[in-house]
C-alpha cells in the first residue's frame, strides 16, 4: 500500500478519461461501494471508476473530504476546537454552495452518488429534483426536468383519469 | 501473482453502472436517462400522491410508481383544504343550517348560542364529507397503485395503510391488498384503522358502532388480515366477546397489535396466544383478565390505564423473551396494591417503565435484574 504520511493509507482513484486522484482510504471510504471493496480485500492500490468522468470524480471526491469524520480513524482532530452543531452548520452552508451546479452537472452527481452509494452526497443532490416535484404543476416539472411528454392524447387522458385521486 | 488476479477481480466488480431502460432519449432530459433505482430513490422520498403525478409526466415516468418499494397512503394525508371542502359543500352547509335551525327553533337559544351551535355543526358536517373524500381517495390510489405492480416484480418492503372506518373504502383498501399479497412479495403489510371520532370524543353507541362496523369489514376482507404484520386498532366495542381471540387467530403473522379504547360487551378474560407477535399494546381498554398465555415472541409490552378490580389484570404464562414492560395507571381506590417483585418474578424483564398516579405508592419493587422505573 502506499503510503505518504505516517498512519494514512491512500487509494489512487481512476477516472475512465485517464485522469489518477490519490485520496485517503478513510475519505475514499465515505463510498459505502468503495468501502466493501476494500473491506472484502478486493481492491488494491488503484481503483477504476467507470462512466464517472474525472470532472465529476473530483467533485465526488471533494465532498467526501469534506465530509469525512475528522475524529477517529483519520486521526485528524480538526474539531477539538468547534462545537459539533456549528460544523454541521458549517457542512450545511459548505453544501449549499457545492450543489450550486448546473442541471446536467447535478444529474452525473446523482448517479456517481447513486453509484459509489454516498448516501448523504445523493440526498444533497436529489433534494432539489425532490422540491421540484413535490406541489409543483406538471408543466413545470416537465420544463425543469426537460422531460417531453411522449403520450397519445387518449393515452395521457386514461393515465391522468387512473391517478384523478393524486390530483385532487 | 495474487495481487494481479485480485485486481482483476476487483476490475470486475465495479461494473458499469446498469444500463437505464429507456430507448429514444431527448438528449437533453438527462433525468429520464437515470437508471430506475435513481429514480425510484427519488420517488420513494416523495409522499404517495407527488409520486403519482410524475406519472403523467411520460411513458417512462409512469411504470415508477408501481415499482415503489415503500407505499404509505394515509387517509389523512389525503384530506382536502377546508376552503375547497367549503366550496364543493354549499348544498351540506345549507341543509346542516337549516336542520340546525328546525331543531333549535323552540330551544330558547340567544343569538349567540344559535349562531355558536349552528357553526359547529357546520364544521363537523364539512370535517365529516372531507374525510370521505380522503378515504375513498386512499382506496382509490391503493387499488390503482397496486393493480399496476408486476407480479413477481420488485418487493414491497412495507405496505402502510390508514384509512377511517367508514363507507365502502376500507373493503376496497382490504380487497387491493389481499390480491397485492396473492401475488407479489411483501415484506412488512400494516394497517391503521383510524374512527372519524377520537378518543375522547367517542361515546359509548359511537365505540358499538365502530365496532360493529370493523366486524364486517374484517369478515369481508379475512385474506388481508391474514397477511398482516401490524395492526392498530382503536374505539371500537365488540358486541361478541370471543371476536378478539378471533383477531389472534386469523392475523397469524402480526408482529404487533395495538388496540386503544377497546373492548368487548361482556367483561371477558383476553386469552392471548400468537406465534409472531412481539410487540402488544393494550391502552385504556376494558378487558377482565389479559393472560399472555403463550407468546414466545413477545418483547414489548405496554398496558396502560384499568378499570379491573384485580390487581392489574394481566397475567405472565408462556413470554420468555419479554423484555421490556411499560406498565400505567390511575389508580383508583378499589383498585389492589401491586407486588411487583410477585408480579414479574417469573419474566426476564429489563427495562421496566412505571408511571402509576395515585396515592397508592405502596409500589413495592425487588428488581433481581437491571431494571428502571420513572
Amino acid at each position: 500500500m502506499a503510503t505518504r504520511e505516517a498512519g494514512k493509507k491512500m487509494i489512487m482513484l481512476k477516472s475512465p478519461d485517464g485522469m489518477e486522484f490519490e485520496v485517503e482510504e478513510a475519505v475514499a471510504m465515505e463510498s459505502q461501494t468503495i468501502r466493501k471493496m476494500i473491506e472484502d480485500d478486493c481492491a488494491d492500490t488503484a481503483i477504476l471508476i467507470p462512466n464517472i468522468n474525472s470532472k465529476i470524480l473530483s467533485r465526488v471526491i471533494e465532498y467526501c473530504n469534506k465530509h469525512v469524520p475528522t475524529t477517529g480513524a483519520t486521526g485528524a482532530a480538526a474539531s477539538d476546537t468547534v462545537a459539533p452543531a456549528a460544523l454541521a452548520e458549517d457542512l450545511k452552508i459548505w453544501d449549499a454552495e457545492f450543489i450550486k451546479v448546473n442541471r446536467a452537472t447535478r444529474f452525473d452527481l446523482i448517479q456517481a452518488a447513486s453509484y459509489l452509494n454516498i448516501k448523504g452526497l445523493l440526498d444533497l443532490t436529489s433534494q432539489t429534483t425532490i422540491d421540484t416535484i413535490s406541489d409543483n404543476s406538471l408543466e413545470e416539472i416537465r420544463s425543469f426536468l426537460s422531460t417531453k411528454n411522449d403520450y397519445l392524447p387518449e393515452e395521457e387522458q386514461t393515465i391522468r383519469r387512473e391517478n384523478q385521486w393524486a390530483f385532487q | 501473482m495474487a495481487k494481479s488476479s485480485r485486481r482483476r477481480r476487483a476490475a470486475k466488480s465495479m461494473d458499469r453502472p446498469s444500463a437505464s431502460t429507456v430507448g429514444e432519449v431527448n438528449p437533453d432530459d438527462r433525468i429520464s436517462s437515470l437508471p430506475n433505482d435513481i429514480l425510484l430513490n427519488i420517488l420513494d422520498r416523495l409522499d404517495v400522491c407527488n409520486a403519482a403525478r410524475t406519472s403523467v409526466l411520460s411513458r417512462r415516468w409512469s411504470q415508477l410508481p408501481a415499482m415503489l418499494p415503500r407505499l404509505v397512503i394515509s387517509a389523512p394525508d389525503l384530506l382536502p383544504s377546508e376552503t375547497k371542502t367549503k366550496k364543493t359543500n354549499g348544498k351540506l352547509v345549507r341543509r346542516t343550517k337549516a336542520a340546525v335551525a328546525e331543531t333549535l327553533a323552540n330551544a330558547g337559544l340567544s343569538n349567540a348560542e344559535l349562531v355558536q351551535r349552528t357553526n359547529a355543526a357546520v364544521a363537523k358536517a364539512l370535517a365529516d364529507a372531507a374525510k370521505a373524500v380522503a378515504n375513498t381517495a386512499a382506496a382509490k390510489a391503493t387499488k390503482s397503485i397496486l393493480a399496476r405492480r408486476d407480479p413477481g416484480g420488485c418487493t414491497i418492503r412495507l405496505l402502510s395503510m390508514t384509512f377511517y372506518l367508514k363507507d365502502d373504502a376500507p373493503i376496497s383498501v382490504g380487497h387491493s391488498v389481499a390480491s397485492a399479497m396473492a401475488t407479489c412479495k411483501i415484506e412488512k403489510a400494516e394497517f391503521i384503522v383510524l374512527t372519524e371520532k377520537e378518543r375522547l370524543e367517542c361515546d359509548v353507541y359511537d365505540v358499538e358502532n365502530y365496532g360493529t362496523r370493523f366486524v364486517s369489514f374484517f369478515n369481508e376482507c379475512v385474506n388481508a388480515f391474514a397477511g398482516l404484520t401490524r395492526l392498530h386498532l382503536q374505539n371500537l366495542r365488540f358486541a361478541k366477546s370471543d371476536f378478539v381471540s378471533n383477531i389472534l387467530v386469523t392475523c397469524k403473522k402480526l408482529n404487533y397489535l395495538g388496540f386503544l379504547n377497546c373492548d368487548t360487551e361482556d367483561w371477558i378474560t383476553l386469552q392471548v396466544e400468537h406465534a409472531q407477535l412481539s410487540e402488544l399494546s393494550i391502552v385504556n381498554c376494558r378487558f377482565d383478565m389479559v393472560k399472555l398465555a403463550w407468546v414466545p415472541k413477545l418483547t414489548c409490552l405496554v398496558f396502560e390505564f384499568w378499570v379491573s378490580f384485580k390487581k392489574p389484570p394481566l397475567s405472565f404464562g408462556h413470554v420468555p423473551l419479554l423484555e421490556v414492560l411499560r406498565l400505567s395507571n390511575v389508580a383508583l381506590n378499589w383498585h389492589k396494591m401491586v407486588k411487583l417483585s410477585t408480579f414479574l418474578h417469573e419474566t426476564s424483564v429489563r427495562d421496566l417503565r412505571l408511571g402509576f398516579k395515585s396515592e397508592k405508592a405502596g409500589i413495592c419493587v425487588l428488581p433481581t435484574k437491571d431494571s428502571q422505573s420513572t
